[in-house]
């Protein structure tokens, strides 16, 4: 019923261990996140307001995305 | 030049825009395909290339282009598209029930909805995210009570754990309405049709609703598919002719809240 968590989203997180989620994508998004933060400061000395904004776009849901995987991993390995 | 009323029509981007976004569309659709075929991490590696890639034209334009405004601020709702798909495929995590996911996922990409209207023109941004009550809205919005049926129908999920609960439903509804139908109807139904409009007037309706549709391959039902093509075309001529947001906002909230919430209990 949704375009966010789908059959395929379910069937993802039901079947795989969270350890093959996290090694794989969710090291994929953080390194996403570090490559849009680095575009940032390369980009800041010629960039205009705009297009840096243009970036937080992705970077600040990405920062939301790094916090919950960052969590989810600490209660990981507390248990 | 242009008044600014709403009657003119909007004048079509450059050709070369139009171009590179039916570059990036499709590229999203590959991504989509990818997930369905080969798997989640293909799928996520696709759509963070392809963000990365929409991120760095759109600062390129803003150096060059004559019009970066309009410009780099279509680019920027464009990176919704695989951002949405890589939030849903990183976020969900197993501790949490499957409302808690609809939540995980529809807060971060609602901040990044928010952040891509700040970068569109203010008229823009306006014309776009319009939610003005009529009795107009208020039709559309009951349309998504039968829609809801047709979507339970189409795909029968099994109620969610626990969905007897007057208060998980309660909780369900407010989740579903906020996540699910205010999220997906301000992303496709607000930004991207409005920027697709500008790059390609009237077919814009159409291509926003390609875009929405094959967003739910991952339902991998053939039927869900066609019904979210065909009510993704309806919203978007309701939009179109009623230049409001918020019928269909809530007309995709009910759907969700039926098709998820209240269809499975009925006919269990």
């Amino acid at each position: 019923m949704s375009s966010t968590v789908t059959h395929l989203t379910r069937h993802l997180v039901l079947t795989h261990s969270y350890e093959l989620l996290s090694t794989s994508l969710g090291i994929l998004a953080i390194g996403l996140l570090i490559v849009l933060l680095a575009q940032k400061e390369v980009t800041r000395p010629w960039a205009t307001q705009r297009s840096l904004r243009v970036l937080d776009i992705a970077i600040v849901p990405l920062v939301l995305a790094f916090v919950v995987i960052a969590a989810v991993r600490f209660v990981h390995l507390m248990r | 030049m242009s008044s600014g009323t709403e009657a003119i029509p909007r004048p079509l981007a450059a050709p070369s825009l139009r171009f590179a976004a039916v570059g990036y569309l499709a590229a999203a659709g590959g991504a989509e395909a990818l997930l369905a075929l080969v798997g989640p991490l293909a799928a996520a590696t696709a759509n963070a290339v392809l963000l990365l890639a929409l991120a760095a034209h759109a600062q390129l334009l803003e150096r060059r282009s004559s019009d970066a405004s309009t410009a780099s601020a279509t680019l920027g709702v464009l990176m919704l598209v695989p951002l949405l798909r890589l939030l849903s495929l990183v976020m969900p995590v197993r501790g949490a029930s499957e409302l808690g996911w609809y939540a995980l996922v529809g807060g971060p990409l609602l901040l990044a909805i928010a952040l891509s209207a700040r970068v569109l023109p203010r008229a823009s941004r306006t014309q776009a995210l319009s939610m003005q009550p009529s009795r107009v809205q208020a039709a559309v919005a009951l349309a998504g009570v039968p829609l809801g049926l047709v979507a339970y129908l189409a795909v029968r999920p099994a109620a969610l754990a626990g969905a007897g609960d007057p208060s998980r439903i309660l909780v369900g509804s407010v989740v579903l309405f906020v996540f699910v139908g205010f999220t997906e109807e301000l992303l496709f139904r607000g930004l991207l049709q409005h920027v697709l409009q500008d790059l390609f007037g009237r077919t814009g309706i159409v291509v926003a609703a390609a875009v929405y549709a094959v967003s739910y391959v991952g339902s991998l039902s053939a039927w869900y598919v066609l019904f979210a093509a065909a009510s993704g075309l309806f919203f978007g001529w309701c939009v179109w002719r009623t230049r409001g947001l918020l019928g269909v906002c809530i007309a995709h909230g009910l759907l969700a809240i039926g098709g998820v919430l209240v269809w499975p209990l009925v006919f269990r």
